[in-house]
């Protein structure tokens, strides 16, 4: 299915959870916070809640900055 | 020398990095430990999808267990996408709620939005975070910040990244004066002596990242930032001699063999 994730289009499983997502990118779950449809997912929701096709997924990490 | 406490936490360090602009994250975290902070900015931003797995993060460079990570909103030019960046840091730092409140004005001068930055500390103040908070040099705007309940004023010394300096010192000084929060000047220092000045001003910290990152030498800097900060706390502690128009020998007229 099609979702939108940080900016970008892209084809993702259908019916995947956020757990799965992160996976299906080889992004590992630390220091990252994740909104879907503007909305913050909890990391204790990354496993049961499962993105639908056109959501749009936001992926967030620190990086330097003053 | 007496320590710096910020949300119920005590600091050796008077001086606050920023970890922006550095080469590579070996220099980041090299320039961090020459200069002593305790306490590092960190910027939030959309993760670069498709990088390596094993390409190191930030915080793993600077673990937040050992260093305070203090997220910032920069980038934001209104309330709401700075509110919605602290949600964020609060999340990707495992609930920490300690934040940096920057909302700017324009890109050319890097200026406060002080509307939006006062609409944001309000709401963020409900929502319970700490907010350390960079504003202008203006005394009336600090106290409202304070008052909304900022933890931490943090007015700049001259734009970020300009490396000007200290352009109004009264200011400061009057900001100083009214505040019953820490004030600690981010932003603008150039070099060693804008950062001891800074604290021969009666401040209590000094938050800086260009000066050190874009110095030719960023690791020899950060020793120096570490130093002017020291330096210039114990004089402000030490009491300054007044200044004055005329002379006044140092050596004894008595027994001057000259006579």
């Amino acid at each position: 299915m099609r979702i939108i994730l940080n900016k970008d289009v892209q084809i993702i499983p259908d019916s995947i959870s956020i757990d799965g997502l992160l996976e299906h990118l080889n992004i590992e779950i630390k220091y990252i916070s994740i909104e879907v449809n503007q909305k913050i997912v909890p990391k204790s929701e990354y496993d049961t809640f499962n993105l639908k096709e056109n959501d749009n997924v936001e992926i967030i990490n620190a990086v330097g900055g003053g | 020398m007496p320590k710096l406490t910020i949300n119920d936490k005590s600091y050796n360090s008077r001086l606050i990095v920023g970890t922006g602009k550095y080469k590579d994250l070996t220099e980041t975290k090299q320039a961090i430990l020459n200069s002593g902070a305790e306490m590092v900015t960190v910027a939030i931003r959309r993760m670069n999808i498709g990088q390596d797995k094993n390409l190191p993060n930030l915080l793993d460079y600077l673990d937040p267990k050992i260093f305070t990570i203090l997220p910032n909103t920069a980038g934001c030019y209104n309330a709401k996408d700075a509110v919605r960046t602290c949600q964020l840091a609060a999340e990707i730092l495992e609930g920490e709620k300690l934040v940096k409140l920057e909302v700017l004005g324009d890109d050319k001068t890097l200026y406060p939005n002080v509307t939006e930055t006062l609409k944001a500390a309000e709401q963020l103040v409900k929502d319970d975070f700490k907010i350390m908070v960079y504003t202008t040099d203006d005394h009336i705007v600090a106290k409202e910040l304070e008052n909304i309940g900022c933890i931490s004023i943090m007015p700049l010394a001259s734009p970020i990244g300009s490396g000007l300096g200290i352009q109004n010192e009264y200011n400061l000084l009057t900001i100083k004066e009214n505040s019953t929060v820490p004030i600690i000047v981010d932003a603008g220092v150039g070099t060693a002596s804008d950062a001891s000045k800074v604290m021969e001003l009666g401040c209590d910290g000094v938050l800086m990242n260009t000066a050190i990152a874009c110095a030719k030498d960023p690791l020899l800097m950060a020793t120096a930032m570490k130093k002017a900060v020291e330096s210039g706390y114990d004089a402000y502690r030490a009491g300054r001699i007044p200044k004055k128009f005329h002379a006044s020998a140092s050596s004894p007229k008595e027994g001057n063999v000259c006579d």
